[in-house]
C-alpha cells in the first residue's frame, strides 16, 4: 500500500495549471521521474522528451490549455500524450504516429492537469509494452482515487482562480 | 511553482527547435480549427481542391510533402488565413542562433520564438 498526494508541477503557464502525484517513498513526483529518465543527457530518446515538454509547457500550459486538440488518446479517465497525428498534415509529423514516449495525464479542465508518469512505447499496443502498461495501470489508479475525491468534493475546482483547492490530501493506493 | 527538472531540459533545447514547435502547433491546431469549423471532410476537401478524392486520400496520408504552395492552396480555399506573417518592423539586430541556456528566463525565449504570427 503506498500512500501519494497532488503536487502543484507548473503554475506558471498563462493558460493551465500543471500538476502531479507524489508517492510518499518515492524522492520526487511522477512527472518530474518520468522526464529525469527519458531526458537524461545519455538518453537515446532525450530529443523525443525535450517535445513532449515543449508540448505540455509551451503548448499546453503557457497558450491553448488543455483543449479538445490535445487530447485524443484516452482510456476511462486517463490520456495518453502526444496526441495522434493530425491527418490533413501528417508531413508535419514532428508528433506523428510512431512516437515511442507517452506520458499519462488527467485532464480535470482545461485550465487544470494532472501528470502521471509514462514510458516508451515498444509495441503496437499499451498492453503490448511492459513497461508503459504499468505505468497505464498506475495512473488509472491514480486517477480513479483523485476522481473519487472531486466527486465527493475532497478536492474542488476553483473555476475563479483557475486551480485545485484542498488537494494536499493523502490517498492511499496499492500498486 | 516550478519542478527543477522543468528548467533544466528547456535550458538545452535550442531555440530553433523552440521555435519550430510554435510554428507545428499553430499550424497543426490552425487547420484542425477551420476544418471542423467549416464542417469539411475528406470528399469535400477533394472538390475544393479541385483533385480526384484518391489524390487527396494519398495527400492526406502523407505521402506528399506539405509546401508553401500548399498551405497557400488550403488557405484560398478555406477562404482563411493561415499564417500571417508579422508586419512589425525589425529594428534589433539580427541575434545569432543561440541555445535556450544563454536567455535568462522563458519568456526572453518566448518573444524571441514568436515574430511570426500564425
Amino acid at each position: 500500500m503506498s500512500t501519494f498526494e497532488i503536487v502543484k508541477w507548473y503554475s506558471e503557464g498563462k493558460s493551465c495549471q500543471l500538476y502531479s502525484i507524489h508517492i510518499f517513498d518515492k524522492r520526487t513526483d511522477e512527472a518530474s521521474l518520468f522526464f529525469e529518465k527519458y531526458g537524461a543527457t545519455d538518453h537515446p530518446k532525450r530529443s523525443y522528451t525535450n517535445q513532449l515538454l515543449l508540448l505540455i509547457i509551451k503548448s499546453i500550459a503557457n497558450k491553448y490549455g488543455a483543449s479538445d486538440d490535445f487530447f485524443d488518446r484516452h482510456e476511462n479517465y486517463i490520456h495518453a500524450l502526444p496526441p495522434k497525428p493530425k491527418k490533413y498534415i501528417t508531413e508535419i509529423s514532428l508528433l506523428g504516429s510512431s512516437f515511442p514516449l507517452r506520458i499519462y495525464c488527467m485532464r480535470i479542465t482545461n485550465e487544470i492537469l494532472i501528470l502521471f508518469n509514462g514510458g516508451e512505447k515498444t509495441a503496437p499496443s499499451t498492453q503490448g509494452s511492459k513497461d508503459l502498461s504499468m505505468k497505464f495501470y498506475e495512473a488509472l489508479s491514480f486517477a480513479n482515487q483523485i476522481k473519487d475525491a472531486l466527486n465527493a468534493s475532497i478536492i474542488e475546482v476553483d473555476h475563479s482562480k483557475k486551480e485545485l483547492k484542498h488537494f494536499q490530501t493523502n490517498y492511499k493506493i496499492e500498486l | 511553482m516550478k519542478s527543477p527538472i522543468i528548467d533544466q531540459l528547456l535550458q538545452n533545447i535550442p531555440v530553433e527547435q523552440m521555435v519550430f514547435h510554435d510554428l507545428y502547433m499553430d499550424l497543426v491546431l490552425r487547420i484542425n480549427q477551420i476544418l471542423q469549423d467549416k464542417q469539411i471532410g475528406k470528399k469535400e476537401l477533394a472538390e475544393l481542391l479541385g483533385k480526384k478524392p484518391s489524390e487527396v486520400s494519398k495527400w492526406l496520408n502523407g505521402q506528399h510533402n506539405f509546401t508553401l504552395k500548399t498551405i497557400a492552396k488550403l488557405s484560398a480555399v478555406f477562404n482563411e488565413p493561415i499564417i500571417e506573417v508579422s508586419k512589425k518592423k525589425i529594428t534589433k539586430k539580427i541575434q545569432p542562433f543561440q541555445h535556450a541556456s544563454t536567455y535568462n528566463n522563458l519568456d526572453q525565449v518566448r518573444n524571441f520564438a514568436e515574430p511570426t504570427k500564425l
